[in-house]
């Protein structure tokens, strides 16, 4: 008898039982199931202590308070500050901040364009050495264009400039230089502040105060202060404008407005208001009161669509209110000109302007700077339309080719310039055609500061704070300084700027570095003028016909131009507002009718200059004849997350100078929408 | 089967109101980090979307001006009786721990996703892919939540982990873990939110504001004819939003 | 040919017709239970010699210079290499290893990647502070730290190696499937006392999933 088949099979048997008797096959089981948990490309969680850090964000306009968590030392939360002034939440593009910094939108080394045209990544001796040689070579002729206005890097702008013999240093128009200018014209020195904190009823008109206009996150924190859940409400809260916007959802009441009618508005109420025998102190009233006999009601009904009863209702609203507030604003926090500014701090002062506040703007700590006043009177969209081209050009953290009205010309102008270098984080659609792009670290990486910002109520001062060591960015402000070499009284680094303001403030230099915020208190304004020859031109100028009336539309959860939509705020977007690569237009319904237009039906709406393509949505909160387009779509840089969505709505826009301020503006925009 | 309802000690609620929501979305951005939910480059599929926190826009359906709208941020519910755990097959999600939140173990799920079918809420979501980070984003994962691979069912915890670092805070200072003081455990969502609209405590602790919140006359849950019995309430003083809490046919007769 | 028959038969006299079963089922239960679990594991050392007990009886440290509860109720763990290099920030002694250690991590501020015989996975949340000596010494004398027999950290014993006892490190065994750490506590251990119907009134111990996942 050898090793038979019977004998095989015994051995087989054998071995199976004592396998099933062994651990091997119930350990293998467990371990598989463990194995197939535990893939290899799942990311693990990081391990190590939890500390904190407090900060004040400069990429959020709403220079919130921050909280930042770090584990083993490294940031991995992005929380708000309930202490900080400006803070206490968060917004939708501050809670990505510190995932932010990790984007692939980044540029994460110094690149130079070749002679092919495309990038080539540098080393910073070799960065350095082409910027000052670019600037070198165009003499006095350089042009600089900020995207910060709230930091002193504008003063190192500045002085490096003039130090070049050069004044062409010029802010991305914003909000903040409409009322800035408003405010000097009426003859208030800084710019307007509003003591949001103490009054007790607001009327927002244009301004989306509860998602972008001003401090908003300091407005939302006032506005959840004022409403206790379920409760009915302490302060009023009305919201005017063309679109049921984020603010309009929680407003007492949403007051329709056509697109551009603002001044219109504030105006009527202000006429109503001096029928009623209110006055302000002012040495031209008596004018402002004649002037506002043009807009009675039925004027005013007709240009902005409200009717005279609800005019009625809300001067009523507002006489009936202790500290009333009016804030005027454009929907896109920017375009809407100097003139309705103008008008609600005039309509302010004639209801006590208690809550107004006069914010000294900040003195420039370098000798060889100019004032923030020059800067902001500088108006970029008026020197781009002159087509200057300058012999070099100096982007810093600014994205006009993205987000200046006719990128297109902007994206021109970029391109008939022999020398352009572009400090920014990310690689935006200005970045991209420049010569020269030099990594800034972000404001979590970098010590910054950030000054009264537009909206405060207070002279607020703070600081950005380094909570991450990057390893390739460098600071533009350092490299322009090392630059300069000590000429025109330069200081070697940018911290000595930032010590120097921090001591011409009064401020705890090192308290502020670890992340506290200098506050003082800001004085009520001087005896201001109403100018009513400027606001009765601008009005005038209103009375053009719009067939379709463009409604911008912001959300800062689409991020600012420079960021782009920061990756995790892509699952924000809801459904129906991007589809794929295509996005939504949103009309109401007679309007669709009145254009045969049906919901889903694909369009191109074109303005003077360009024209975008969208599918239709039809949304009941918008003003007839009027296009809600939203602000933030269509990069066509940066990253997956931001590209190929939707398309630029600063395409649509047309500036035109405002009759009576002389500023340009794009708020009452004409597009023609045809079904494709 | 039908769902046992178990009582507690302390029961976790949420008390959000929504005529302080303004849809900023905020909310949504602070849960994917504390959660660690991979961002997607393209989000428009909404049903293969991993959110565990969702605003969805509510409108009165009027043509405009007599237009409304709202914003309504819906997390899981946390049913008292939980359609979800009394059909998962192997006991991958339960309500069991004080506090009631209904657990989701994710290397027990076998992502059958019968409790996503259960689910009224819409609140699970399916990971039908690994979640991707770009290139150095992984390095922002949170330390507090495990990372989820593809297969398996997933949604919102109340920031659980919150809650267990709270009591582990409470031990070392001697306090009783089921006594935690208000606000000393919020989830991520309502910590974010600037509008103060999501209320966060344990609804059964007179000293925590949610409990007296969820009694308001405004105050109201989604689908609750269902008997879900969720810990989720929602506050509006708005007639027309309250209505849309329960899904109910246009002929029916309401009130309020 | 017929011997070898004989033997044959002599071994099936011996067994029986079983005979190739026992063979399988020994050759079976030695691989299983003997050569298995020697496959199954590769050894590793730690990245650095270090000895618990250097640092206890010669250092004069108490386990809690290093392994403690923070404020917050977190546990620190394993210390940081900035806190190692409060003492060794330079070298003491000539050893090889410390000045290795030195060289590899305190200079270059580096963190030791040291390998954790209790590592748990990502999904699973132990607090430190839910089991604290004290609270088991109410029902185990045992761990009653005010107890003379007893050592003041006898609870940690019962999932950790008793490292403060040993000089040199013990091998690290990695299971080759799963790479989890051999010594590691798998669920069924803390099951063990989370689904005691004993300790159910007396503690918090309740076996809800979420007591220990996350």
């Amino acid at each position: 008898m050898g090793f038979d088949r019977r004998a095989f099979l015994k051995f087989a048997g054998g071995a199976g039982a004592g396998i099933a008797v062994s651990p091997l096959p119930w350990k293998l089981l467990d371990d598989v199931s463990i194995w197939s948990q535990n893939w290899s490309w799942i990311p693990a969680n990081p391990r190590g202590e939890t500390t904190y850090e407090l900060t004040t964000s400069k990429l959020c306009p709403s220079a919130c308070g921050l909280k930042v968590r770090l584990t083993g030392g490294m940031p991995v939360r992005a929380l708000g500050n309930p202490d900080h002034p400006l803070g206490g939440g968060l917004s939708a593009l501050a809670a990505a901040e510190v995932q932010l910094m990790h984007s692939p939108a980044r540029v994460k080394t110094p690149l130079r364009r070749d002679s092919g045209g495309n990038f080539i990544p540098i080393g910073w001796e070799e960065a350095e050495e082409a910027l000052a040689g670019g600037l070198d070579a165009a003499g006095a002729d350089i042009a600089c264009v900020s995207g910060d206005e709230t930091g002193s890097g504008l003063d190192v702008l500045s002085a490096f400039l003039g130090e070049r013999g050069s004044d062409k240093l010029y802010l991305m128009p914003s909000e903040a230089q409409s009322a800035a200018r408003a405010w000097r014209l009426m003859g208030g020195s800084g710019q307007p502040g509003y003591d949001l904190e103490s009054s007790d009823f607001i009327l927002a008109v244009g301004a989306n105060v509860l998602e972008s206009w001003g401090t908003f996150i300091r407005n939302r924190r006032i506005f959840a202060a004022a409403r206790p859940h379920g409760e009915e409400p302490e302060r009023g809260f009305v919201y005017a404008g063309p679109v049921q916007n984020n603010s309009a959802a929680v407003a007492d009441s949403w007051i329709p407005l056509k697109p551009g009618s603002e001044l219109i508005f504030i105006l009527g109420l202000a006429a109503i208001l001096t029928q009623r025998g209110l006055s302000a102190a002012a040495p031209d009233f008596a004018s402002f009161r004649e002037m506002l006999a043009g807009f009675d009601p039925q004027k005013v009904y007709a240009l902005t669509g409200v009717s005279p009863q609800t005019l009625q209702n809300t001067a009523a609203a507002l006489l009936r209110a202790d500290r009333p507030l009016v804030l005027a604003g454009s929907e896109c926090n920017q375009g809407g000109g100097a003139a309705q500014i103008l008008a609600a701090l005039a309509l302010n002062l004639l209801l006590g302007g208690r809550c107004l506040r006069d914010i000294p703007l900040a003195r420039p700590v370098l000798p060889a700077a100019e004032g923030r006043q020059e800067v902001q009177n500088r108006d970029l969209v008026a020197y781009m339309a002159q087509k200057p081209n300058p012999q070099a050009l100096i982007l810093y953290e600014a994205n006009p080719v993205y987000a200046l009205p006719d990128p297109e010309s902007a994206a021109v102008a970029l391109r008939n310039t022999p020398f352009k270098v572009s400090f920014s984080a990310f690689m935006d659609e200005s970045s991209a055609l420049c010569d020269l792009v030099l990594p800034m670290p972000l404001g979590l990486e970098r010590l910054d500061d950030i000054e009264s910002p537009y909206g405060c109520g207070k002279v607020f001062y703070a600081l950005s704070r380094r909570t991450l060591e990057t390893a390739d960015t460098r600071h533009g402000m350092d490299i322009l300084l090392r630059l300069s070499a000590g000429r025109g009284g330069l200081p070697a680094s940018y911290r000595e700027v930032l010590e120097a303001r921090s001591a011409a403030l009064g401020a705890d230099h090192s308290a502020l570095e670890a992340g506290e915020v200098f506050e003082a208190k800001a004085p009520a304004p001087g005896r201001l003028m109403l100018l009513p020859e400027i606001l009765n031109r601008a009005a005038e100028s209103k009375n053009s016909v719009i067939s379709l009336a463009l409604a911008p539309v912001q959300k800062i959860a689409l991020g600012t131009a420079q960021t782009g939509i920061p990756p995790f705020n892509v699952k924000t977007i809801r459904g129906n507002e991007l589809s794929g690569a295509e996005m939504s237009i949103f009309i109401n319904s007679a309007t669709a009718y009145s254009r045969g237009l049906r919901e889903g039906d694909r369009v191109r709406l074109a303005g003077k200059h360009g024209e975008i393509r969208a599918r239709v949505l039809i949304f009941e909160g918008i003003v007839p004849d009027a296009v809600g387009v939203p602000m933030g779509f269509g990069h066509t840089a940066l990253d997956v997350f931001s590209r190929n969505k939707g398309a630029n709505a600063t395409e649509l826009f047309t500036a035109t100078p405002e009759a009576g301020t002389g500023f340009t503006l794009w708020n009452q925009i004409d597009v023609s929408i045809v079904k494709i | 089967m039908s769902a046992e309802h178990k009582e507690f000690r302390i029961k976790w609620g949420m008390v959000i109101d929504l005529d302080k929501c303004t849809g900023c979305g905020a909310c949504m951005v602070a849960c994917q980090a504390e959660n660690n939910l991979a961002p997607t480059p393209d989000a428009s599929n909404k049903k293969k979307v991993m959110n565990w926190l969702v605003v969805y826009e509510l409108t009165n359906g009027k043509a405009f001006p007599a237009h409304e709208v709202a914003y309504l941020p819906r997390p899981c519910q946390q049913c008292g009786t939980q359609p979800c755990a009394s059909v998962c097959p192997v006991v991958a999600t339960e309500k069991n721990e004080e506090g009631g939140i209904v657990s989701q173990i994710y290397p027990r799920c076998i992502g059958c996703r019968y409790c996503m079918a259960a689910c009224p809420y819409h609140a699970r979501y399916f990971n039908w892919l690994d979640p991707v980070w770009p290139e150095g984003l992984d390095k922002v994962i949170s330390p507090d939540v495990s990372v989820r691979p593809r297969g398996v069912v997933e949604k919102c915890s109340f920031c659980h982990h919150r809650f267990m670092k709270a009591k582990d805070k409470a031990r070392v200072e001697k306090r009783d873990i089921f006594e935690l003081e208000d606000g000393e455990y919020v989830t991520a969502c309502a910590e974010a939110c600037p509008n103060g609209a999501i209320a966060f405590g344990d609804l059964l602790n007179p000293g925590h504001k949610v409990s007296a919140l969820a009694e308001s006359p405004h105050a109201f849950r989604l689908l609750a004819r269902l008997g879900t019995d969720p810990q989720v309430y929602y506050l509006s003083r708005r007639d027309w939003v309250r209505a849309q809490g329960d899904n109910r046919l246009a002929e029916e007769i309401t009130r309020g | 040919m017929e011997e070898k028959q004989q033997k044959a038969a002599g071994a099936a006299g011996l067994f029986g017709a079983a005979a190739p079963f026992l063979l399988g089922l020994v050759i079976a239960l030695a691989f299983g239970w003997w050569l298995f679990p020697g496959l199954l594991f590769s050894e590793k050392q730690q990245p650095v010699a270090f000895s618990h007990k250097t640092h206890l009886e010669d250092a004069g440290q108490s386990c809690a210079d290093c392994h403690f509860l923070r404020e917050d109720g977190s546990f620190s763990g394993l210390p940081p290499t900035e806190a190692c290099a409060s003492c060794h920030s330079s070298a003491i002694g000539e050893s090889r290893a410390e000045l290795d250690y030195v060289e590899n991590y305190v200079e270059r501020g580096k963190e030791v990647p040291w390998l954790v015989h209790q590592k748990q996975p990502d999904n699973v949340f132990f607090s430190h502070a839910a089991h604290s000596q004290a609270f088991c010494a109410t029902c185990h004398v045992e761990f009653d730290p005010e107890d003379e027999e007893n050592k003041p950290d006898a609870l940690c014993s019962v999932c950790h190696l008793p490292v403060e006892e040993l000089d040199k490190q013990v091998a690290y065994r990695e299971n080759r499937l799963t790479g989890y750490s051999k010594t590691t506590m798998k669920m069924a251990r803390c099951e063990s006392c989370h689904a005691n119907p004993n300790h159910l009134g007396a503690t918090n111990s309740n076996n809800a999933c979420y007591t220990c996942h996350k």
